[in-house]
C-alpha cells in the first residue's frame, strides 16, 4: 500500500520539479495545481524543493568579472593572430560595400543602417538622374530620337561598347545592332554648384581610381556649404568607413572633421576606431571621441574603449583609452 | 515559437560569421567569438570553480573551435556544438586535475563540521562575516556537486547554474530529453539528502 502511494507520489514530485524549472506543460500544470491542493505530502515537498533551488542560486558560482573576460580574450587571440595573419588579406572596396549592405541584415551593427541606407539611396538617385538624362536627350551622347545615327557615330569621343545584333539574319542584308555608346560630358563651375556637387559625390563612392576619389573628397570638403549638407557628409562617412584606400578614408576623415560632432559622425569614429587597419586614422578617431568626452559617452563607446584598451594592437591607442576610461572614473 | 525564431536568427548569423570566418576574414571571427565567449567562461567557471582553471578551459575551447571550424558541417547548431565541447573540456579537466581539485564533502566542511550537525544557514550578504561563511557554505555544495557522476553533474550544473533548457542540454549531451529529466531527478535527490541541512 506505502509502496504504491510512493510510486503514485514519485509523478507528482518529478511534475513538482519541471514546475520549478518551467518545464511542465500547461495541461500537466493543471493537474498538479488541483492535486496540491489536498495533498499534504506533495505541499511538504514543494516547500523542500524551492529551498533547495533557493540555496543552489544563492551559492552559484559568481559570472566571470568583465577584466576575467577581457584577459581570456587577450590570451586567446595572442595565440589564433599569428595564424590568421597569413590569411588576411585587405578587403576591397565592393567586398566591403557588400559586407556593410549585409550588415544591414544583422543587428550586429543598427547604428550604421542610417548612413549605409542613405548612400544607397544617393546611389539609386543618381542612377535615377541618369536614366532620365538618358530619356529627354538633355545630355546628349546617347542615340536619342531624332538625332541621327552620323551625329553620334561621328563625334570622336563616343566609346562604342556591348555590341549585341539584334536582327542578323533579315533577307534584305541589313543589320540591327545595339550597342552603348557613351560620350564623356565636361561641365565647368563652382565648387557648391549643385550639379559639380553630385558629380563629385558620385565620384567619391563609385569611382574606380582612387586618385580620381581622394581629388573629389578634397573638392568636395572645400565647398563652403559643406557643413549643411548631409548627402555629401553620408557620402563622406561612407567613403571613411568602406573606402580601400587609406589615403581616401583620410582625406574623408578630415573633411567630416569640420561638420558638428552628431550621431552620425560618432559612429564613423567608432567604426573606424574599430575596424580601420590604419593605426594613424584609428589614432585620429580616438582623439575626435576624446574630445567629444563625457557629453557624448555612453555605455557602447564604454566597451568599444574597454576592448581597444587591451586589444589594440597600437600602444597609444591602449594608453589612450585607458587614459579615457580613468578620467571618466576619477572623482 | 518567439524563443525559436530568435533562435533561428542566430543560428543563420552564425553561419554567416563562420563562412566569412572560413575565409579568412578575422572580424567575423572575432564576432563569432565575441558572441559566445562570456557564456563560454561562465559554464567553465561552474563546472571547475576556479576562475584561473576557466580561462585555460576557455583557450582550449576556442582553439579547438578555431581549428575545427573549416571542417564544421552545420550538422547542429553552432551554439549546441560549442557548448558540447566546453562540457567536455570541463569533464576532461575535471579527470586530469582529479587529484587537485577532488575535495570529498566532508573535507568541504572545513571548520563548520560541528556547525553542520545542528544545520547551517546561506546569511544577509552585509553581515561582517558573511563572505566566509557563504564561501564556505558554496564550497561544500561544490564539493557535494562533485561528488555526482559526470552525467549527473552535466546535467545539473547546465539547468542550476547555466539556465539551460531541458531540450537544450539533451541536444549537448546528444541524449534524449527523458534521459536528461531522469539523469536531473536523480542528481536534485541526491543534493537534497547531503544537503538537506542547509537553510536559506
Amino acid at each position: 500500500m506505502k509502496r504504491d502511494e510512493d510510486r503514485s507520489h514519485a509523478k507528482w514530485e518529478e511534475w513538482l520539479e519541471l514546475s520549478r524549472y518551467g518545464e511542465l506543460s500547461d495541461a500537466d500544470q493543471r493537474q498538479l495545481d488541483v492535486h496540491l491542493e489536498t495533498c499534504q505530502r506533495c505541499q511538504s515537498f514543494r516547500n523542500e524543493l524551492e529551498r533547495f533551488c533557493t540555496v543552489m542560486e544563492r551559492a552559484a558560482p559568481a559570472k566571470p568579472a568583465e577584466t576575467d573576460l577581457l584577459d581570456a580574450r587577450v590570451n586567446l587571440w595572442s595565440k589564433i593572430t599569428p595564424g590568421l595573419k597569413k590569411h588576411r588579406s585587405p578587403a576591397g572596396w565592393v567586398s566591403r560595400f557588400i559586407d556593410g549592405l549585409q550588415g544591414l541584415t544583422t543587428s550586429v551593427l543598427p547604428q550604421y543602417r542610417t548612413v549605409l541606407g542613405g548612400a544607397l539611396l544617393l546611389f539609386i538617385g543618381l542612377a535615377g538622374g541618369y536614366y532620365l538624362a538618358f530619356q529627354d536627350g538633355r545630355m546628349s551622347g546617347f542615340a536619342v530620337p531624332g538625332m541621327g545615327q552620323t551625329d553620334l557615330l561621328s563625334n570622336e569621343d563616343v566609346a562604342i561598347s556591348n555590341v549585341r545584333f539584334v536582327d542578323s539574319d533579315v533577307p534584305d542584308g541589313t543589320l540591327g545592332i545595339r550597342f552603348e555608346a557613351v560620350r564623356p560630358v565636361q561641365i565647368m563651375g563652382p565648387v557648391d554648384d549643385p550639379d559639380i556637387q553630385r558629380v563629385l559625390t558620385f565620384a567619391v563612392l563609385n569611382e574606380q581610381n582612387p586618385g580620381v576619389r581622394l581629388r573629389a573628397v578634397n573638392a568636395v570638403s572645400a565647398s563652403e556649404g559643406l557643413q549643411s549638407d548631409h548627402e555629401i557628409r553620408d557620402a563622406l562617412v561612407t567613403a571613411l568607413k568602406t573606402d580601400s584606400n587609406a589615403g581616401v578614408r583620410g582625406e574623408a576623415f578630415n573633411a567630416l572633421s569640420r561638420y558638428p560632432f552628431d550621431e552620425a559622425i560618432r559612429d564613423a569614429m567608432i567604426h573606424t576606431l574599430v575596424f580601420d587597419e590604419n593605426p594613424a586614422l584609428r589614432i585620429n578617431a580616438i582623439n575626435r571621441l576624446q574630445e567629444q568626452v563625457p557629453a557624448s559617452f555612453d555605455e557602447n563607446l564604454e566597451r568599444v574603449l574597454r576592448t581597444r584598451m587591451v586589444l589594440d594592437e597600437n600602444a597609444y591607442i591602449r594608453t589612450k583609452a585607458r587614459t579615457v576610461l580613468s578620467n571618466l572614473a576619477a572623482p | 515559437m518567439e524563443i525559436d525564431s530568435v533562435s533561428d536568427r542566430t543560428d543563420l548569423e552564425d553561419r554567416r560569421l563562420i563562412l566569412k570566418a572560413r575565409d579568412g576574414d578575422v572580424r567575423a571571427l572575432e564576432q563569432l567569438v565575441y558572441r559566445y565567449d562570456e557564456k563560454v567562461l561562465s559554464m567553465a567557471v561552474s563546472f571547475v570553480g576556479d576562475m584561473d582553471d576557466a580561462k585555460d578551459i576557455y583557450q582550449e575551447v576556442f582553439m579547438r573551435v578555431y581549428k575545427a571550424l573549416p571542417r564544421f558541417e552545420f550538422r547542429s547548431r553552432f551554439s549546441t556544438y560549442l557548448y558540447r565541447i566546453v562540457t567536455n573540456a570541463c569533464l576532461s579537466h575535471r579527470a586530469r586535475n582529479s587529484k587537485r581539485s577532488f575535495v570529498p564533502i566532508e573535507d568541504g566542511l572545513g571548520e563548520d563540521r560541528d556547525a553542520t550537525k545542528h544545520g547551517v544557514t546561506l546569511i544577509s550578504a552585509d553581515r561582517p562575516d558573511a563572505a566566509v561563511i557563504n564561501h564556505e557554505i558554496a564550497a561544500r555544495i561544490r564539493a557535494a556537486v562533485n561528488t555526482l557522476s559526470p552525467r549527473l553533474r552535466t546535467v545539473f550544473v547546465l539547468r542550476h547554474h547555466e539556465g539551460f533548457k531541458l531540450r537544450e542540454i539533451a541536444g549537448i549531451m546528444e541524449c534524449a530529453e527523458g534521459t536528461v529529466k531522469k539523469y536531473l531527478f536523480d542528481a536534485t535527490r541526491r543534493l537534497r539528502i547531503q544537503l538537506e541541512d542547509i537553510r536559506t
